[in-house]
Parts: structure tokens; C-alpha cells; sequence
């Protein structure tokens, strides 16, 4: 029997497309501003606007306001809370490949382990 | 959510955390400079008969000026400034090769191989171009592979003046380079193309 666990445990916060863009793009790197943010995701202002008000007030997203040549620039970073949320949504996702994967076992005789899908360093130790 | 979805965002994650350490401010007024620059060192060379590594550094250090102030000048209207994290990463690999390149350059210059030095620099900046194209838009890579070609057939090859090898590469291809970057609108990052979201 499946085990729904794993789909309880997304967080609502980062599950939605364009809020995980950002926390994915947020988690590569110490910060992003906003006008990189909105070229690498293809978003409005006011869109991306909204999605980074929802992830500050949910804490996982960090502003600092500052002037550049007396242009005003917003950056963007993960706190810890934000980064800890990201970690354990791709554990839950890996454990929702894993348990698929081990459904499909019980179809087909035995093949050859996928690959993992990400990066090194956010594959949860064993 | 069902498995396939779940894998299928992950791999999404997984390309938007390498979309994000992308350098994207690369400055065709910067490509073509070097080109021209390169250009009036073939120039006196020919014409002034300049020495020959007074020519070419001299070309080097006024290229790395103007690579410096048309990128400034770029991030600057962009609004962002010059030295960012993407920046540093790409200068980085870039400096090993570029070291190698002047080590190179006077060693052989000591022991009288200079006519060696026009292929070594091609292939130097091929190793280092495609070094940095883990960290920049596609264009990089297709520079760096070019000058790898270009370096071997020039080391390989009956040699030639040098103004001739380095008019016709570091000049000729740093200009169309310039010109087809000035171009496009947009550069995009060579392994990430446009994403489902």
C-alpha cells in the first residue's frame, strides 16, 4: 500500500511553481537581486513581487535594500529557516521518487537503478 | 503529486540552481574592442615593425582595460555592480590558463621560441574560454572550442607572421564575436535552456 506521508509533508510555501523557482535559484547561490531573479524566471514585477512577499513573511526569504551608483537595489537571500524548508521539500520529493520507483519494482523484474537527480550536496545523507 | 511529477520537478531544481550561478553580463563593445585593439597591434607590427612583445602586451593590458570598462559600463546600466559572485567565478577560471599563458610567454621569449607564442596564446585562451563557459551563455564555449581549433592549426601549421595569426584570430574572431553578442538581445545560459515554468 502507498504510503501518503510523504505528500502530506510538502510544504505549501515552497510547493507552488513559481515560489520553488525562486527558492531553487535562492538555494545556488548567497543572493540574487530582483532584476536577476525576474530575467531567470521570465516573471512580471508585480508576480514576482507577490511570490517574495509570501516567502518573506513565511521567513524563508531575506531583503536587503541598498543603492548601486545611486540606483536602488533589492537582494534576495535564504535564511536559515528558508534553506532548512528547501532541504527537507527535496527530501520529501526524493522520498516520493523512492517510493515510487519501489511500486513500480513489484510490476517489472529487476532493472537498473536510476540515477540521482540532484546535485551532491542536497542528496540527504544515508 | 505522483513520482514522475516528483522527478520531474527535481530536475527542474537541479537546473534553475545551475541557471543562477551564470554570468550574463558579457559586453559586445568588449569582444569588439579586443578585436580592433588586436588590429592595431597587426598594424604596427607590420607597418612600425614594433617588437614583438611590446606589441602584444601592450595589446594585452589596453584589451584588459577595455574588457574592464565596457563590462563596468554594462553592469553599471544594468544596475548592478561590477564585481559580483558569477564574476569572481568566471575570473577564476579563467586564471589559471591565463597564468600558464604568461609563464609561457616568457619562457619561451628567453630561449628564442617566440614565433611558438601566437598558437600557445590561442590555445591558452581556448582552454580558458571554455573553462569560463561552465559560467557563461553558450557564445563562450563556441569562442573557446574556435580558438582551440585555431591554436592547433597555427602550432601545426607552416609558420606565418604573427600579424597575420593574431590579426586573423584574436582580431577577426574577438570582432565577430563582438558583433553577433552586440546583436543578439538576449545571451542565455549555455546548458539551461528556457524552463517549464
Amino acid at each position: 500500500m502507498l504510503d501518503v506521508t510523504p505528500f502530506e509533508k510538502l510544504d505549501k510555501v515552497i510547493h507552488e511553481r513559481g515560489r520553488l523557482a525562486i527558492m531553487s535559484l535562492l538555494a545556488a547561490t548567497d543572493s540574487l537581486t530582483f532584476k536577476e531573479l525576474k530575467e531567470h524566471l521570465g516573471m512580471t514585477d508585480g508576480n514576482l513581487s507577490v511570490h517574495m512577499r509570501t516567502l518573506e513573511e513565511g521567513g524563508y526569504v531575506l531583503v536587503t535594500k541598498s543603492f548601486v551608483n545611486r540606483k536602488p537595489r533589492t537582494e534576495y537571500s535564504l535564511t536559515p529557516d528558508g534553506r532548512q524548508a528547501f532541504q527537507e521539500y527535496i527530501q520529501t520529493l526524493e522520498e516520493i521518487v523512492k517510493q515510487s520507483q519501489q511500486a513500480e519494482a513489484h510490476f517489472r523484474p529487476a532493472g537498473r537503478e536510476r540515477a540521482t537527480l540532484l546535485p551532491p550536496s542536497l542528496v540527504p545523507a544515508k | 503529486m505522483s513520482g514522475k511529477e516528483a522527478e520531474q520537478t527535481l530536475s527542474v531544481i537541479r537546473t534553475l540552481m545551475e541557471r543562477s550561478t551564470c554570468y550574463t553580463n558579457l559586453s559586445g563593445h568588449a569582444g569588439i574592442a579586443a578585436g580592433l585593439l588586436t588590429l592595431v597591434g597587426c598594424g604596427l607590427r607590420i607597418w612600425l615593425r614594433t617588437p614583438f612583445l611590446t606589441t602584444w602586451m601592450g595589446v594585452l593590458i589596453t584589451t584588459v582595460g577595455a574588457v574592464i570598462f565596457f563590462t563596468a559600463r554594462l553592469a553599471q546600466a544594468n544596475g548592478e555592480p561590477l564585481w559580483t559572485r558569477q564574476a569572481r567565478t568566471v575570473v577564476m577560471a579563467l586564471l589559471p590558463a591565463f597564468g600558464a599563458a604568461l609563464l609561457l610567454t616568457l619562457v619561451l621569449f628567453r630561449v628564442g621560441q617566440q614565433a611558438l607564442l601566437p598558437g600557445l596564446w590561442m590555445l591558452l585562451w581556448g582552454v580558458g574560454a571554455l573553462a569560463m563557459s561552465f559560467f557563461t551563455p553558450r557564445v563562450i564555449s563556441m569562442l573557446g572550442a574556435t580558438f582551440l581549433a585555431a591554436g592547433t592549426l597555427v602550432l601545426l601549421a607552416p609558420p606565418v607572421h604573427d600579424a597575420l595569426s593574431m590579426g586573423l584570430t584574436f582580431g577577426a574572431i574577438h570582432l565577430a564575436y563582438g558583433i553577433v553578442l552586440t546583436c543578439a538581445r538576449q545571451a542565455t545560459c549555455a546548458a539551461h535552456p528556457a524552463l517549464p515554468l
